[in-house]
């Protein structure tokens, strides 16, 4: 008995078990792919690259007149390339700020792509039926010689992640610390520009060209508020956007003729704001019970240590002079000692950010120092 | 051999200098610390010597091989960061941070182990972080934060240590452990470079100070460096000499 067999068996069909599996498989590379790609902080570039492989995958079409994955996907690469390099070529020679020339390159690269794709559609070729759905995307055509090259495209975007896993961490964490150490940092950066590319290319029959950045941002949002940890975020990270990518992709195929993309970017969204809201990890939920029942018993004197040291300037002049602080001169000092601080009746809230030390805040920060004098 | 020499070095943002004709050499196994008013261009300075920023007027030697030449980096160079570059936010805890430091030794594709683990705990109970060995990052005070960094740079076991502002707003805790550590890679033989801007108590451990503004005001020994009129015309009028 053959998989498919099982399969129907099942009460599967084969058409939605290619279309399942397809789902599953470019929902976890790009899930797998926004970590790397919303830890470097550049997700605009994303949007950028995703409209820019438009015109490729136009031009791909038209060379060979057929829907041929592989001059579509190098296509896809020429233009999203260019586009990189247009960016950086403008923000480089003019004053335009970054954002501004992403905004100028998306839309032109945009631009051709979509009067390329008018352009074949009005020509009467056979082969051109279903471009259109590079836009809004559509999988419910997937047959099984696309699973094929789906997941030998997805061996080669997840094979250097694996490969590479360490030095794109320090490269993400700390990208000056990779250059003192010798790290490669430009190679990383041009992988990671390459891999993204290819999930947007892999990505894109089902999501489509103008909802991709969502895939390529969501799930690694939703995650983090999951894990604190690295690996752990980039395997949910995959999980979430598989599950959500099948569910999206057999929600399309079961109703009202809807594409995948749309839903798809819904159901993560919606998954995004559950996420925020009761994450484990940074959820907003969790941080207000960690603010008012986990730091509800602070040690005075670590808080009042740690107030002076983050506000060292403030403190200079022994004469304690100063009581009036604006605590947005003081990033270190974090809202939760702040917090501690009024709460303890050692500070008070002015207009704005300003603040000021209470007389029993004064007192009691003079008395801390001179022990710490007298140690 | 000079640790690090710096030759001819200026660094221009928009046609306005950062650094003016930079020349100084640093001598192994000596202690500097850099020193400037804000803006001086003491991080820059810094930044140029990692090959952080581009350098294209002028040369930087480390251990007399130009900077753009140099293999095996990690051996020669270990850095301990502003603490307001680095997003605390970051997915990963303590205790891997400062396994990084082991990196550049690992090579590509190899993965840090057992032996890196236990260096990187043993670091952490150095620097009395044993405890905190499997903490978010982002929920450290800004002292203990610090020996993180310090600990990720120490188990590096490089040459020539640089350590930007380790002294701005820290704990007395955190300050001990940073002079203690300065101290034993000192009788180690290392080359430390500091970039500060509190010298008044620290100024009896230096060799040697560099005190810029823009260009290089004067290069020394602290008593020969910290006259009146070299602070004048670092700081202009706005500080005077610490009394003490």
């Amino acid at each position: 008995m053959s998989i498919w067999e099982l399969l129907s068996n099942l009460g599967i069909g084969y058409t939605l078990a290619v279309v399942s599996i397809g789902a599953i498989v470019i929902g976890f590379v790009t899930g797998v792919l926004s970590v790397l790609f919303v830890l470097q902080k550049r997700s605009v570039i994303g949007d950028a690259l995703a409209h820019a492989s438009l015109p490729g995958i136009a031009i791909g079409f038209f060379i060979v007149l057929e829907k041929n994955r592989l001059y579509m996907i190098t296509g896809a690469l020429i233009t999203s390339f260019m586009a990189i390099v247009s960016i950086m070529l403008i923000s480089k020679w003019t004053r335009l700020k970054e954002d501004t020339s992403i905004a100028v390159v998306l839309s032109f690269f945009f631009a051709i792509g979509i009067a390329m794709l008018t352009y074949i559609q009005n020509l009467s070729l056979s082969a051109q039926a279903g471009l259109e759905h590079y836009i809004f995307g559509n999988i419910a055509f997937l047959l099984l010689s696309d699973l094929k090259s789906i997941l030998f495209l997805s061996v080669i975007v997840l094979l250097p992640v694996l490969l590479f896993y360490k030095e794109f961490k320090i490269y993400l964490f700390n990208r000056e610390h990779a250059i003192v150490l010798g790290i490669n940092v430009k190679f990383l950066e041009l992988l990671l520009m390459v891999l993204i590319t290819l999930s947007v290319v892999l990505a894109i029959e089902m999501i489509g060209v103008v909802l991709i950045s969502g895939m390529l941002v969501a799930p690694a949002v939703a995650a983090r508020q999951w894990t604190d940890k690295f690996a752990k975020m980039i395997i949910l990270s995959g999980i979430i956007s598989a599950m959500i990518g099948v569910a999206g992709a057999i929600s399309s195929s079961q109703s009202f003729d809807l594409p995948p993309g749309p839903i798809i970017i819904v159901y993560l969204t919606l998954f995004v704001g559950f996420s925020l809201l009761f994450g484990t990890k940074s959820g907003i939920f969790q941080n207000w019970i960690h603010r008012n029942i986990f730091h509800r018993n602070v040690d005075h004197d670590e808080l009042l240590s740690e107030f002076i040291t983050t506000t060292t300037g403030l403190f200079q002049s022994d004469a304690m002079t100063i009581l009036e602080f604006d605590r947005e001169h003081y990033p270190e000092l974090s809202e939760l000692i702040l917090d501690k601080l009024i709460q303890c009746g050692f500070c008070k809230k002015l207009s704005g950010s300003k603040c000021a030390l209470t007389y029993k805040g004064i007192q009691e920060t003079e008395k801390f120092k001179s022990e710490r004098r007298n140690e | 051999m000079s640790a690090v020499k710096v030759s001819n070095l200026s660094i221009l943002y928009h046609q306005i200098p950062a650094l003016w004709d930079i020349n100084f050499e640093v001598p192994e196994g000596t202690m500097v610390a850099i020193i400037g008013p804000n803006g001086a261009g003491k991080s820059t300075l810094l930044k140029s010597i990692l090959n952080l920023i581009k350098v294209k007027n002028g040369e930087i030697e480390i251990m007399g091989t130009p900077h753009h030449k140099l293999r095996d980096k990690h051996k020669y160079i270990a850095y301990m960061p502003q603490r307001s570059s680095i997003d605390f936010d970051f997915p990963t805890n303590v205790i891997d941070v400062v396994m990084m430091g082991r990196y550049g030794h690992l090579g590509w594709f190899k993965r840090p182990g057992k032996n890196e683990r236990e260096l990187a705990m043993n670091a952490l109970k150095k620097f009395g972080m044993a405890e905190y060995s499997h903490r978010q990052i982002g929920e450290l005070s800004g002292g203990q934060k610090q020996r993180v960094f310090l600990a990720r740079a120490y188990i590096q076991q490089a040459d020539i240590y640089f350590l930007d502002e380790p002294f701005g707003g820290v704990d007395s805790k955190t300050e001990q452990v940073t002079l203690d550590l300065l101290k034993e890679l000192k009788d180690n033989n290392k080359t430390i470079i500091v970039v500060t801007h509190e010298l008044d108590t620290l100024k009896a451990y230096f060799d040697y100070i560099m005190l810029i503004n823009t260009q290089k005001i004067a290069f020394g020994t602290p008593s020969e460096v910290l006259t009146a009129e070299n602070m004048q015309a670092a700081y202009g009028g706005l500080m005077h000499m610490p009394h003490r």
